[in-house]
């Protein structure tokens, strides 16, 4: 039965039904298509959430072989997350206000979760460093703008020259418009192209087909 | 009874089908369009042959796309998946462990059904490893977990491609500290300069929605990326036409996107 249903040809009729479906619903009003598109879409959110519980189902399965099999610098982990998980699920699901739920995703996990996004500065700054080397015409573009750019933000750009803030509100707002919305429109008609391709069965990557 | 506002879209997509119709009975003919190389997608070969020649892991993640594939960073995580599928078999044929950390969770069936295809199609299907499908709830959690992956098991290469955001410029700078290749691509405009400065190769705009395609080298299937560029060049045109003659004060291609 489940080879059945994993068969490539069902796979691309419930893809191309369901995309057909809602394709048809965006571009026209007819009553009786847009009430079974919204039921295909209520579908989705269950289907989500019965994929998010394999997800967790998988999760663990790979969690209790790390502990099952004492994998090095791992199990311990492992235990420490599908303890959480069931504590934490539980205690949710009898009283989501209970203090120690709430206490410990306000000051363990937002205070980490700050702490981890604030270092991102750091790697920008390294980033930055190895893209501002003028190797060719291009690079050499590219620094004089975010410096422009860092003038602009900085309050020491407009110190030095007045005219740095308008030179960089220049850079910001119409030097980088263009590209950036040519890459907008390409990357929106990318999109186009694979949901066709999708529909007509020629993605094979995203269910596992050959 | 077309929706007012809509009809120049409908319009657009009647028209994409078109396309792809003509540059499949193209391909079909022997004729098929020549579509332009893609170097990001030519050089995960490259990439995975250095990881075979090291003995390490190749490392994949497909970013945070608001952790879910019902959002609206679905498509990316899709077009990733479809990616992974070739990096997984190539894995597979040289004996490569590959390393898969994720924070979607409603993916992870998908994810490891791929990864069993690819060791399955390979001959190797006892080769595939569950463990290497790593999940971590939430962006932070597993941004933490692929720098520590990063510093435990030092990988070869690191594709990142898929709906990324802050951790493309972390997990890119921590790769080039380990020297790893890197490959990265995301439809997310705001991440692509970080690609640009971290990764070795990238794939900018549309690129990872052609990525799965062009990788399997059909002409029946990447004759649609051909299919995909005519229609990008149409509405070049439709473009320039438009602000011309809005400069002339002839505002019937303004008129027509209002349809």
């Amino acid at each position: 039965m489940s080879n059945v249903l994993r068969r490539r040809e069902i796979i691309l009729f419930i893809t191309g039904i369901v995309g057909g479906l809602n394709l048809f619903e965006y571009f026209f009003a007819v009553k009786e298509v847009a009430a079974v598109a919204s039921t295909i879409r209520t579908w989705v959110v269950v289907i989500s959430a019965f994929a998010l519980g394999l997800g967790i189902i998988t999760a663990f399965r790979v969690h209790i072989s790390h502990v099952k099999r004492r994998t090095k610098g791992q199990w311990p982990f492992s235990i420490w997350l599908m303890g959480f998980f069931v504590l934490l699920t539980l205690i949710g699901l009898w009283n989501p206000k209970f203090i120690v739920y709430d206490w410990t995703f306000k000051n363990v996990y937002v205070a980490l979760s700050t702490t981890l996004y604030a270092i991102t500065g750091f790697y920008i700054f390294s980033a930055a460093y190895r893209a501002f080397r003028a190797r060719n015409i291009e690079a050499a573009i590219l620094i004089i703008s975010g410096v422009l750019i860092l003038l602009r933000n900085a309050p020491i750009g407009e110190a030095i020259w007045t005219g740095f803030p308008i030179l960089g509100e220049w850079v910001l707002m119409k030097g980088q418009v263009g590209g950036m919305r040519t890459l907008t429109f390409v990357a929106a008609v990318g999109l186009v192209a694979f949901g066709i391709r999708t529909l007509l069965g020629m993605e094979r990557g995203y269910y596992g087909g050959e | 009874m077309i929706i007012t506002g809509r009809a120049f879209s409908f319009i657009v997509l009647v028209l994409s089908f078109v396309f792809f119709y003509v540059a499949i009975q193209l391909a079909k003919k022997g004729k098929a369009p020549k579509i332009r190389r893609m170097v990001a997608m030519d050089a995960i070969d490259e990439a995975v042959g250095r990881a075979t020649e090291e003995g390490k892991p190749v490392h994949y993640s497909p970013g945070y796309a608001y952790a879910s594939l019902s959002s609206e960073q679905g498509p990316q995580t899709l077009a990733s998946i479809g990616i992974l599928s070739y990096v997984a078999s190539l894995c597979a044929r040289f004996d490569v462990p590959i390393i898969y950390n994720t924070c979607i969770a409603d993916s992870l069936p998908l994810v490891e059904e791929t990864l069993r295809a690819a060791y399955r199609n390979e001959g190797k299907p006892e080769a595939f490893d569950a463990k290497s499908i790593r999940y971590q709830p939430d962006q932070s959690t597993y941004v933490s977990a692929v720098l520590g992956t990063f510093q435990r098991e030092k990988p070869a290469v690191n594709m990142m491609i898929g709906g990324l955001y802050y951790e493309c410029v972390v997990i890119g700078e921590a790769a080039n500290v380990i020297g790893a290749t890197q490959i990265g691509g995301s439809a997310n405009i705001h991440q692509m300069p970080f690609i640009i400065a971290t990764c070795d190769y990238g794939m900018i705009g549309e690129e990872i929605f052609a990525g799965s395609a062009y990788v399997t080298k059909d002409p029946l299937v990447t004759s649609g990326i051909a299919g995909g560029d005519w229609m990008k060049m149409l509405l070049i045109v439709v473009t320039v036409v438009g602000v011309v003659l809005e400069l002339a004060g002839v505002k019937v291609i303004s008129q027509l996107l209002g349809w």
